[in-house]
């Protein structure tokens, strides 16, 4: 059979539709310039002697602002508030100054050995050399898909030269597209035992709730002041990639200009999480960002972390700012005064805080009194009180999973307390 | 595993935890009745005499041993010898030395004859051997066959004292125990949709178990056939080829059931030969086995007494206190029924209603559970189950098997039957026929079920749409590398597919899904094709049946069958329960009905068109070697159709022996299959109450089909002419299609059959037999080989049926064969069986000797 007849009969077989050909855009590429604080020569894409790996360079003074901050106010940036945020003991000795910066180009978010890593940035804080301080990006780029483990060699040594890792969502998704695929092309993973602080937990820990969504782009514009002008969406990554290869590159310039802002942005983002607690920045302004979601997300931190003055403190800071759950938050109060034994002030709050009309926060409140008047006062007969009015709210505002959970232990205090009374 | 058998069997009474019944009751009037004094009864029974058409005795057997492989590491023979096992059966033996020795095994031996411990040994011998380096996969049809084997594992690795660990990975396995699944596990259990999904486009994850993969374990492997069986084939050729990435290159070790063909079907499945090891060492006890007929009810219609009535009658016999017995029915709501008729009499059989139980797949798995320890326990006497107790749950070994309706297909009855048999006691299996030719064929010919295996699998993994759809799913996983020129194959590494390097060509060049560059064909989308490939195929194009109230899904019909089943106006039933499709959005794939009580359902109608596209072998014999014996004197001679009369004229066919006689084909059709009308037609009285139009898109098909042509000469002396007459060789297509799964493993539903009088490429009477799936699996090699075996079963079948002018259970009905069409249907396969064999001619020569045959 010719190779025609085969085709048409395969097209025939798998019902495949006419072939469509898109027109060749003859778009050349043009990479140099890729950022107005760029320093130096503006730089294309260039590839080491005798490598195959292609790359593009930029380096960035520290104080070239990349929204409301400099790069270099980074070094104003506490560890301590990375690893109360994230509860990973291995950032206390982080040092941002020392860190690479990672943000990798992907061809799908699906995972699996077809999804290439076809564009890695890696940013770091150079002090030596010709160019004096400076924030350097190098972009590994595939340019070929042959030249994978390539590629993926020459970034494990760049990370492996840094002592820590930073990205966003990275420990998630960029470490392991990576490590994936270092270990199908038996490259060794630089991963494993180096500290790597993902941004993307500790902006959802302190910011859950405020914005729409946790992306890079909705938290560098509310948390760092940084509006990106003419950004290609990440999700056109692949497609443009695609093109470049099949001879149409009109859109890569695109990627490489939105790889280069993520990294940037990681450097900014470390800077102001940085600086949580102080709520301040280096200069002393207000820190941008919801400041109630703020204390009330340090608060829970903190409760974690097992502090609880420190809990408390922010709690109170989290209730004067009126933030958004006040009312749960109000209850994570009463309840953390009557563990730490401030029982009148306990008592006060909850009596306060079931008078407001009834809500899934009530029943939870009223045990919560119970527990107080049973054991702190000794009151049974007046805990029991509580639990059965606790048992009848639940009875109408407690739905779901939870709320049988809570009738169950309901149920079980009411009989114990009923035999307390009674015996 | 022999383990099993060699605990103690309790005795049902003692494990019984029931008060023992007071003496005298029915409950003691039955006790200690055995399989065997159970046969003596029903032979000697004279109400029940006729339907007993078969019986026979198979000879309890003694184990045929052989000491442990001298090579087996003393820790493993330990355990083995702990575990009850002095020496292994001699096929047991046989296996290990050959996996032990490097080869690719296949064990096709009977259920319960121990052939986990012939993958089970040389798996554990690698670890013993590698310290705890090497790996295996094993691949289950089921989670539940998976689950069982860890444990299995699990309890020797133990016994070993190794600190290695055999997990299952499946749909259910948590993301949180994954990882250290992937990373520790030395034994992987999985099954080929979670291989296929998720182990092998996540390779990378896996490489632990690939660095230093020993062997690939394939479990059951008859259930590999068909689509199912071809896209597992190639998923294998994946698995080795990412296996080899690694730097392994895994053995397969497989165990299945009985064989037609064991060879050539593993060397399909892997793309190399393995080793047959057929030669059943286990011991049996003896095994008595009867085929019983239902009464005729209505001898000219052909009509019998409904099988599971007859089951329930039969269950008074077969069922008791001191004693197991389990009924197959083929259906789950058959299963539903008879349970609750045995319930209802569970008294009479000296019984309580609980000892009866009911068991199929939508049980919710702990009830399931209860009922798989109640049997192994002995406390359930009774059980009616589907196929689900067919795979190999262990639920200890029965006494009586009750199959109600042949399984269609031997190894499913063999699996049936092999449920029951305890060394030291006698076992029955009772074959209850249904009323469908292939249960009637078997009632007449019983040895067709006791010799060799004679359904052979179609397996195609080149089937073109398969290999494609894989192929993506392969460059997905690693970039294709073009072979040097002059290489045969043209591409490298995916096991012995020759199309591989034209099809990777298509995919980037007209699907934009790869980039051909140096030499090499990268995967080049943002996608994971393993996600949209099915199989199973057929899913991505079904349509959904959605209810226009609630928009709810109330069921789901692959597209072919959408245009009899979902079109407008049509009846959709479900259990019981009937809507009314008010609109069908053929395009994307949905229909929307609304639930409705109706008093009549629908019959679609269809014409479907099969056009020859390409021939590629033709058998034919000559009018000479093969004359018609007693020419039928036909009282007009109209040969052609109406109005095509005057191109062949009137002209007596010619009694000459020149030409042709009858041929057969095999080669690629497009089939066109055109919904025409509907019928509403009255439950119960099945009264016509009116009739509408369809009109939907023609669903095209291009597959490959075995073609049967007689030449008009032959034809018109066998009485087979157009009109009425005509329809003779309809009923003879009718009936070959239904009996074909007796040789070729399929259901009748996977064949496509259409019938022409006078087909205007062959310009004669032409019979196809196409694959319902596009570009075939491979059913049509497999009718060209058989053919003459398929269409003696339907002489037989036809022959042996008692109705006086066709059945549904034969050729069809009067109404649809016509009166005489029975007696010409008959003539005509008898005249193909008869004589010699076709032989191996040229399809031009075959168009021409055709020809000549028609020539006056």
């Amino acid at each position: 059979m010719s190779a025609t007849d085969f085709r048409s009969r395969l097209r025939r077989l798998r019902k495949d539709p006419p072939r469509e050909t898109a027109p060749l855009e003859p778009t050349p590429l043009d990479l140099a310039g890729g950022h107005p604080g760029e320093t130096g020569e503006p730089k294309g894409l260039q590839t080491r002697d005798g490598g195959r790996t292609w790359f593009r360079e930029a380096s960035f003074a520290l104080d070239v602002e990349h929204g409301d901050f400099a790069l270099g106010e980074v070094s104003a940036a506490h560890a301590a508030e990375f690893v109360l945020l994230t509860g990973d003991k291995a950032l206390a000795d982080l040092d941002l100054f020392d860190a690479v910066y990672l943000d990798t180009e992907t061809t799908g978010l699906s995972g699996g050995a077809g999804t290439y890593v076809f564009m890695v940035g890696l940013g770091t804080f150079e002090f030596d050399g010709d160019g004096g301080p400076r924030f350097q990006l190098w972009q590994g780029f595939l340019r070929d898909p042959g030249g994978e483990a390539e590629l993926l060699e020459e970034c494990a040594g760049r990370i492996r030269a840094r002592g820590s890792l930073v990205s966003f969502f990275g420990k998630s998704f960029d470490r392991h597209r990576l490590e994936d695929k270092m270990r199908l092309c038996a490259v060794s993973a630089p991963f494993d035992g180096r500290p790597h602080l993902d941004l993307y937990h500790p902006c959802r820990r302190l910011y859950r709730g405020a914005y729409p969504d946790g992306r890079l782009k909705t938290l560098e514009a509310e948390l760092c002041g940084l509006e990106r002008a003419s950004d290609l969406p990440g999700s056109m990554a692949p497609e443009a990639w695609f093109n470049y290869l099949a001879g149409r590159p009109h859109r890569l310039a695109g990627v490489f200009q939105h790889n280069l802002l993520d990294v940037l942005s990681l450097v900014t983002l470390a800077a102001h999480l940085g600086r949580s607690r102080l709520e301040t920045r280096a200069d002393r302004s207000p820190l941008a960002g919801d400041p109630g979601t703020r204390a009330a997300g340090i608060a829970r931190a903190e409760l974690a972390a097992g502090r609880s003055a420190e809990g408390l403190l922010w709690l109170e800071r989290a209730l004067e700012r009126q933030c958004a759950d006040a009312r749960s938050l109000a209850l994570l109060r009463a309840d953390l005064l009557r563990r730490e034994g401030s029982l009148d002030a306990a008592q006060a709050a909850l009596e306060e805080f079931v008078v407001h009309p009834e809500d899934e926060h009530t029943a939870p409140a009223l045990v919560s009194q119970a527990k107080c008047l049973e054991h702190r006062s000794s009151d049974p007969v007046a805990a029991l009180g509580a639990a059965r009015r606790a048992l009848e709210v639940n009875g109408r505002c407690g739905a779901g999973a939870r709320g049988r959970a809570l009738n169950r232990d309901l149920e079980g205090r009411i009989a114990r307390l009923l035999r307390r009374v009674e015996g | 595993m022999r383990s099993n058998d060699s605990k103690p069997q309790l005795a049902p009474q003692e494990s019984s935890s029931r008060p023992a019944p007071s003496a005298g009751g029915r409950r003691f009037q039955r006790r200690g009745t055995d399989a065997g004094e159970i046969a003596r009864n029903l032979r000697g029974d004279a109400e029940l005499k006729g339907g007993f058409v078969h019986w026979r005795e198979l000879p309890p057997r003694k184990a045929s041993l052989a000491d442990f492989p001298p090579g087996l590491d003393p820790r493993l023979a330990t355990v083995l010898r702990a575990r009850g096992l002095e020496q292994l059966y001699s096929h047991q033996r046989q296996a290990i030395d050959q996996a032990l020795a490097g080869h690719d095994v296949l064990v096709a031996t009977p259920t319960a004859s121990g052939k986990t411990l012939c993958y089970l040994v040389p798996v554990l011998q690698s670890l013993l051997e590698s310290q705890g380096s090497a790996r295996a996969l094993f691949l289950f049809p089921t989670k539940a066959l998976a689950q069982d084997q860890a444990s299995n594992l699990t309890g020797m690795v133990e016994e070993l004292g190794s600190e290695w660990h055999a997990f299952c990975y499946d749909g259910d396995t948590p993301p949180s125990v994954r990882r250290s699944l992937r990373d520790r596990g030395h034994m992987i259990l999985t099954n080929p949709y979670m291989l296929h999904s998720g182990i092998l486009p996540n390779h990378a994850k896996w490489a632990e178990l690939f660095r230093d993969l020993r062997y690939i374990v394939v479990d059951e492997l008859h259930t590999l056939s068909g689509v199912f069986g071809s896209s597992v084939a190639n998923v294998l050729r994946r698995l080795v080829r990412i296996a080899a990435h690694y730097g392994s290159s895994p053995r397969f070790l497989a165990s299945s059931a009985t064989l037609c063909d064991a060879a050539g079907h593993g060397r399909r499945l892997f793309g190399r030969p393995p080793v047959v090891v057929d030669e059943d060492g286990s011991p049996s006890g003896a095994r008595i086995m009867a085929v019983y007929n239902p009464p005729l009810i209505n001898p000219v219609a052909g009509l019998r007494a409904n099988a599971l009535e007859e089951a329930r009658r039969l269950a008074r016999r077969l069922c008791g206190p001191d004693h197991q017995t389990i009924f197959f029915c083929r259906r789950r709501t058959a299963v539903d029924v008879l349970t609750r008729y045995l319930k209802e009499q569970a008294r009479e059989m000296g019984l309580e209603p609980d000892e009866v139980r009911g068991y199929r797949g939508g049980y919710l798995p702990l009830l399931r559970r209860e009922i798989e320890s109640g049997l192994r326990k002995g406390e359930v006497k009774v059980v009616v189950s589907t196929n689900a107790l067919e795979l190999g749950i262990d639920i200890g070994s029965l006494d009586v098997a009750v199959l109600v309706g042949y399984p269609g297909s031997q190894a499913s009855f063999w699996q049936r039957a092999g449920r029951v048999g305890r060394r030291n006691k006698p076992s029955l299996v009772v074959q209850i026929a249904q009323s469908d030719p292939v249960d009637q064929y078997l009632a007449g010919h019983p040895d067709y079920l006791f010799g060799a295996p004679k359904e052979r699998l179609a397996l195609d993994p080149d089937n073109l749409v398969i290999l494609s759809e894989q192929l993506k799913c392969a460059a997905f996983e690693l970039p294709f590398q073009r072979a040097p020129e002059g290489d045969k194959l043209a591409c490298v590494s995916y096991g012995d597919s020759r199309e591989a390097a034209p099809i990777l060509d298509y995919l980037a060049e007209e699907s934009n899904l790869l980039l051909a560059r140096d030499k090499h064909w990268y995967w080049m989308a943002d996608a994971y094709p393993a996600g949209d490939v099915a199989l199973a195929g057929g899913e991505p194009d079904n349509v959904l049946i959605l209810d226009v109230v609630t928009e709810k899904a109330i069921g789901e019909i692959d597209r072919e069958a959408s245009i009899t089943t979902v079109h407008e106006g049509a009846i959709y039933m479900v259990e019981g329960q009937t809507w009314k499709v008010e609109t069908f959005d053929y395009k994307n794939r949905r229909a929307y009905a609304r639930e409705v009580d109706s008093d009549y359902f629908t019959e679609a109608e269809t014409n479907t068109e099969v056009r020859v596209l390409r021939l590629e072998v033709c058998h034919a014999r000559s009018r000479a070697v093969a004359p018609v014996a007693n020419p039928h004197v036909p009282e007009t001679l109209i040969l052609a159709e109406p109005g095509q009369a005057s191109e062949l004229g009137a002209d007596p066919p010619s009694f000459s022996s020149e030409g042709q006689d009858c041929a057969i084909w095999r080669g690629e059709v497009h089939v066109t299959c055109l919904a025409t009308l509907y019928k509403k037609v009255r439950y119960y009285t099945r009264e016509s109450v009116g009739a509408e139009d369809i009109s939907l898109p023609a669903e095209e098909l291009d597959t490959e089909a075995f073609v049967l042509t007689l030449s008009e000469a032959s034809a018109a002396e066998l009485g087979l002419q157009s009109g009425s007459r005509g329809a003779a060789w309809h009923g003879v297509g009718h009936l070959v299609r239904r009996v074909a799964p007796l040789f070729v493993r399929c259901q009748p539903r996977d064949l496509g059959i259409s019938t022409q009088v006078k087909s205007a490429h062959f310009k004669a009477p032409a019979l196809y037999l196409y694959d319902r799936v596009s570009g075939g699996v491979g059913l049509s090699d497999l009718l060209f080989d058989e053919f003459r075996s398929v269409l003696a079963a339907a002489r037989d079948v036809a022959l042996g049926c008692p109705c006086s002018a066709g059945c549904p259970a034969c050729v069809g009905p009067p109404g649809e064969v016509g009166p005489a069409g029975k007696e010409t249907a008959l003539r005509i396969l008898e005249h193909l069986v008869s004589g010699p064999v076709p032989e191996a001619l040229s399809t031009d020569e075959g168009t021409l000797s055709l020809a000549l045959a028609a020539a006056p």
